[in-house]
């Protein structure tokens, strides 16, 4: 961690923020990094206290050792001193100084140290103060004062002393007791003993410890590895089968090993994949089903619609010759069997595209001949209602890869509709172009359509009221074709209304093959007025829409 | 976040806690084990500290009567000296002691002389020197401490008064043991040490000193040269009794020798009451005696030994005859004939006077009643020797049955000492070395000690003027060479000055003489028991005493007096003398 940068710096911040991003990004890194932490942390807490209980073992058994010592060689130099037959001053020194350089142990680096010194009050001078590598400093006066108060007990302290010139200090058990010395009074026998001996042990102990924790940080680490490995990797499969899945790939499964949880999880998941494949191909096959029967029954009706076609028209020619009212039901029957041959046709357009059989044909083409080629045809239409188609047209041509006869279809069915409902108010006709998107925009200021209706008015045999006056005489399938006739050239048809206010049927075609729009644009602006400048400023303006090349094999 | 920041915390506190790598402390003074050995020294006499206000006379009295405290813990004797004096005062340096009163004067300002009756000195090693009760004058010097008069300086020549029971009190006769160079044997040698806790420590000193010069080459002592205390103390275990003698400074060259030393050292050790076993340690290391585990604990343990001897059997001469007695009977009855055995006794000639016999009574000798002739008894043998001198003195026999003689040489008329080895009926008599032996002195005694390591010689010499003779009696040690024949006698130590008169000494044991001297209070010669290095004890008076002659028995010696008039007495009572028979001689067979 840069825990000396500022974190609040963008410069410092980057890295971490990287960092952060790719911890919370793996599971794998955070499992490693939580578990070296918490291992580490865990280490740490165990090794601090084995080694404290270590430590404390072992002053205690110097301790314990020191006392035994301190003891027998108190003993031994209070029955000297006891002993002496000398009873002059430089006797009895010569007596303390023999004595005590006989406790002192074998070499200087190890063993007792000794220090003679008179007892707190004390000052007869008989003896002076004498050590053998103590320095006077080393000895605690606290102690001293401990001595005089239970000079029958000794008297411990754990303390550093230095051993001499040079050295260190070292950490040393001192052990004072009270001895008389004859004439010249009471005097402290202090006996330091260096824990030399402990501290290396200790040291040793210090370094195995730091060893073993690396040791587990590093067994952590790996464990962690390889258990994140074990988890993981499995998670990655399904998660890579699943977007295989999603992108339609019904046939992948996962293997499915040992009886754990993973292998439940994968079991699980390729049984949900056999069902969605199972109900797909269920419904696939029903579909196929009701198209067949829709574009069987179209074809089947197609030839006694043939017989009755010609036997029509012979009626309908022979029609002057009969009766007034016989004349005329050869006049309906003429016209219903229009009626008939385009629902037939259009059924069967419609059932072509269910199946898939549907074939467009594009070519390079300027749209807008197309537009007034379409507006001319529903003109005779417009003049009947007393509607006024206006033609808001770009100047320059608009290539468009499109099939000129389905596009046709499409504005034809559109400007029809536009006519019939738009209450006999005109309709506006706007190609607006970019570089990719070419958009036509049928507006009709009539009757509108709410919202419901807008949802339903792609649906197939669907109308916007039962009970209206049939003047143009639809099936009903019109804008549903015509939504099929956008979608294969990788467009979009929209509708965009308010009732009362009148409604904008918009298409929106790639200009070329290589490209679709691949999202739904932007929904149709409502109209804002009956007829107002502002609409046709609006349509024409092409939407923002995301393309993308175009993929579809059945191109 | 404060718990994360939390837990960092203890992590770092506990990690540096843990890594710091020293030992924990422990500064407060805690109590730990009981001090078991408490100093057990108790006041047992109490004698007054000076006090404030004594005069210069009560300073030097206080001390006189203080004095004999010096070994005690208080040592208030001290007290009375300036502190210069005081730090620096070994009161066993060299002792005085007087009998009776004292007379103190104050002869000046800072002056003060003591007037005793002086009966001996005791030089720092410990050995007593008795001499006649005599009035001398010793001279202290006082100065003013802090407005108090204190001791500055003693009299050359002493460090120490003491009154004859003060002394007794202070001072315990303490053996010390060397080792006889023939035999298995110890030598003693009696020692005043001060009688405190340090007396074991005393007698170790003592004991790994040098030899005295008069025992050099006659006895040996295992404690080499720059052997010493490694501690200058002796402790002895208060529960077990037992002494740690710790040596360091020289090595032991042998086994041997360091069971010599640890005998010499335990032999005088376990005479002291207070000590009922010895552990000797050379630097540290405890030395083991073959067949001791631990402390020695008897003398029986050790490889050398008391000399013991006994004597069943005296030779009691009535004119030419000798007779076997008793010396156990009261009455020094003869041993009947069936009870004697093959023993069979020569008629001495009534020209032959000392007669002396072997402790087998095989081989008997004697000198002319001239002095020019010797003449030895073995059997039915005999064997006359008229060319060893003039004077020729009572001759002594010794441990390996050798005869000692003394006299003088015929053409340089000086004194000699001479040995007959045992061996030869006609051994020729081989003089000693004697150099420190004068011209004008003539040997009138010898008697050589029952281990045969020693000879306490009586010396005549004769005053010039007066023509009179005065004797002396003098110790010295025997030196012998590698086959263990005598070869000559060391640097004689004067025994008994006191005494103007010693006619006769003979030993009583090994440490004990018996004499017949004459102080100079005794109107007449008189028998006396002197142990060497102690106080002289009278006998009892026997007037016309003329030889006093010990009995070895189990039970300690018996002496046997003969008088000048032929009676033959045994000791009665404490002082007194029962005449039980008539005799010329009574002859310890062996000494």
């Amino acid at each position: 961690m840069a825990s000396g940068t500022r974190p609040d710096t963008p410069e410092a911040a980057a890295p971490g923020e990287r960092l952060l991003r790719w911890w919370r990004g793996s599971l794998r890194a955070r499992v490693i990094t939580s578990t070296v932490l918490l291992g580490s942390l865990l280490a740490a807490l165990l090794g601090t206290v084995l080694y404290q209980q270590v430590a404390r073992g072992l002053v205690d058994q110097a301790i314990a050792s020191a006392q035994r010592d301190a003891s027998q060689q108190v003993a031994t130099a209070q029955r000297a001193f006891d002993s002496t037959d000398r009873r002059d001053d430089s006797g009895l020194r010569g007596l303390a100084e023999e004595q005590i350089q006989s406790m002192s142990g074998p070499s200087p680096e190890d063993g007792r140290r000794v220090h003679l010194l008179p007892a707190l009050g004390n000052d007869l001078g008989v003896v002076e103060r004498m050590a053998t590598g103590v320095a006077a400093e080393d000895i605690p006066v606290s102690l001293q004062e401990a001595i005089d108060a239970d000079p029958a007990n000794q008297q411990v302290v754990v303390q550093p002393v230095s051993l001499g010139e040079g050295e260190g200090r070292v950490t040393a058990v001192v052990v004072g007791s009270r001895v008389s010395l004859l004439r010249a009074g009471p005097y402290d026998l202090v006996l330091v003993y260096p824990l030399l001996r402990e501290q290396e042990t200790l040291d040793l102990v210090r370094q195995l410890f730091l060893l073993g924790g690396l040791g587990l940080v590093a067994l952590a680490v790996g464990l962690a590895l390889l258990a994140t490995r074990m988890v993981t990797r499995p998670v990655e499969e399904v998660a890579k089968a699943s977007q295989e899945v999603a992108l339609g790939h019904l046939d992948e499964r996962l293997p499915v090993v040992g009886s754990d949880e993973l292998a439940q999880l994968a079991t699980s998941f390729n049984t949900m994949a056999d069902s969605i494949q199972h109900q797909i191909r269920e419904l696939r096959s029903l579909s196929q089903l009701q198209q067949r029967f829709v574009s069987d029954v179209s074809h089947e009706l197609r030839t006694p619609l043939t017989t009755m076609r010609m036997a029509g028209d012979v009626l309908h020619a022979s029609r002057e010759d009969f009766a007034a009212p016989v004349a005329r039901s050869a006049e309906l029957l003429d016209q219903e069997m229009d009626r008939f041959e385009d629902l037939l046709a259009e059924l069967l357009e419609i059932s072509r595209f269910d199946s898939g059989a549907a074939t467009v044909e594009r070519h390079e083409e300027d749209v807008v001949p197309t537009v007034r080629a379409a507006v001319e045809g529903v003109r005779p239409l417009a003049e009947k209602v007393g509607s006024h188609v206006r033609l808001h047209l770009p100047e320059e041509r608009v290539e468009v890869c499109m099939d000129g006869r389905r596009i046709s279809r499409v504005l034809r069915n559109l400007l029809t509709n536009a006519v019939e409902h738009g209450e006999g108010r005109p309709v506006d006709v706007t190609v607006a172009v970019t570089a990719q998107v070419a958009a036509v925009s049928v507006r009709d200021h009539g009757i509108g359509l709410t919202e419901d209706q807008q949802r339903q008015v792609f649906d197939r045999f669907w109308r916007a009221d039962p009970a209206r006056t049939r003047t143009t005489g639809g099936t009903g399938l019109g804008l549903a074709i015509a939504v099929e006739d956008a979608r294969v050239h990788g467009g979009w048809l929209q509708v965009g209304s308010e009732p009362g206010e009148g409604a904008c049927f918009r298409l929106l075609l790639p200009r070329t093959h290589t490209h679709v729009i691949a999202e739904e644009p932007p929904p149709v602006p409502a109209p804002e007025g009956a007829d107002g400048p502002s609409a046709a400023r609006v349509d024409a303006q092409v939407p923002a829409v995301v393309l993308a090349l175009d993929t579809r094999e059945d191109d | 976040m404060p718990r994360r920041t939390l837990i960092i915390a203890v992590a770092v506190a506990l990690g540096l806690a843990g890594c710091s790598g020293e030992l924990p402390t422990t500064p407060d003074p805690r109590p730990g084990l009981p001090v078991s050995q408490q100093s057990d020294r108790e006041v047992d006499r109490f004698v007054a500290a000076a006090e404030e206000g004594d005069t210069e006379l009560e300073i030097v009295q206080g001390f006189l009567r203080a004095a004999e405290g010096f070994a005690s813990d208080t040592d208030v004797s001290r007290t009375y000296l300036t502190s210069e004096l005081a730090s620096a005062w070994v009161p066993t340096s060299t002792v005085s002691i007087y009998e009776g009163e004292t007379t103190l004067t104050r002869t000046g300002p800072g002056e003060v002389t003591v007037e005793v009756q002086t009966v001996g000195r005791l030089d720092a090693d410990g050995r007593l020197t008795e001499q006649s009760p005599r009035t001398s004058t010793h001279t202290f010097e006082l100065t003013e401490v802090g407005g108090e008069h204190r001791i500055s300086a003693f009299p050359d020549d002493a460090s120490l008064w003491l009154s004859q029971l003060a002394f007794e009190r202070a001072f315990r006769p303490t053996t010390l043991s060397y080792l006889n160079t023939q035999q298995d044997v110890f030598v003693p040698e009696l020692r005043w040490l001060a009688d405190s806790e340090g007396l074991p420590t005393s007698v170790t000193r003592a004991q790994l000193a040098p030899l005295p010069p008069h025992l050099e080459g006659a006895v040996r002592t295992a404690a080499g040269e720059g052997m010493r205390l490694a501690t200058p103390a002796v402790p002895v275990d208060p529960s077990s009794l037992v002494a740690t003698v710790n040596l360091q400074g020289a090595t032991l060259a042998g086994d041997g020798a360091a069971d010599e030393l640890q005998s010499q050292l335990a032999h005088s050790l376990l005479g002291l009451s207070s000590v009922a076993g010895v552990q000797v340690q050379v630097a540290g290391q405890p030395l083991r005696l073959e067949g001791a585990d631990g402390p020695i604990t008897g003398a029986t343990q050790l490889p050398f030994s008391d000399l013991e001897r006994e004597v069943g059997q005296v030779l009691l001469r009535v004119g030419e005859q000798l007779t076997v007695v008793d010396p156990s009977q009261y009455a020094l009855r003869d041993v009947p004939e069936s009870a004697l055995g093959d023993v069979d006794l020569p008629a001495v000639g009534l020209e032959w006077t000392g007669v002396s016999a072997t402790g087998d009574l095989d081989d008997l000798a004697a000198v002319s009643g001239d002095g020019g002739s010797f003449r030895r008894w073995r059997g039915e043998q005999v064997h006359t020797n008229e060319g060893i001198g003039d004077r020729l003195t009572a001759p002594a026999v010794d441990t390996n049955g050798a005869f000692w003689l003394g006299g003088v040489h015929r053409s340089s008329q000086t004194p000699r000492i001479w040995v007959v080895d045992a061996d030869d009926l006609d051994a020729v008599a081989r003089p000693v070395e004697t150099d420190w032996l004068a011209d004008q002195e003539r040997v009138h005694g010898l008697s050589i000690s029952p281990d045969g390591s020693r000879a306490a010689v009586v010396l005549g010499t004769v005053e010039s003027a007066s023509g009179e003779v005065s004797h002396r009696l003098v110790l010295s040690g025997i030196v012998r060479d590698g086959q263990g024949r005598p070869s000559g006698l060391t640097e004689p130590l004067q025994l008994v000055p006191h005494l103007d008169e010693v006619t006769s000494a003979r030993w009583r044991s090994a440490g004990e003489l018996l004499l017949v001297g004459q102080r100079p209070e005794d109107p007449a010669p008189q028998p006396f028991l002197l142990p060497l290095g102690g106080w002289l004890e009278s006998l009892g008076e026997l007037p016309g005493v003329v030889d006093v002659v010990p009995v070895p028995r189990a039970t300690g010696a018996e002496a046997i007096a003969r008088t000048e008039d032929g009676g033959i007495f045994v000791p009665e009572g404490q002082e007194g003398w029962q005449p039980v028979r008539n005799g010329d001689q009574v002859v310890v067979p062996g000494g």
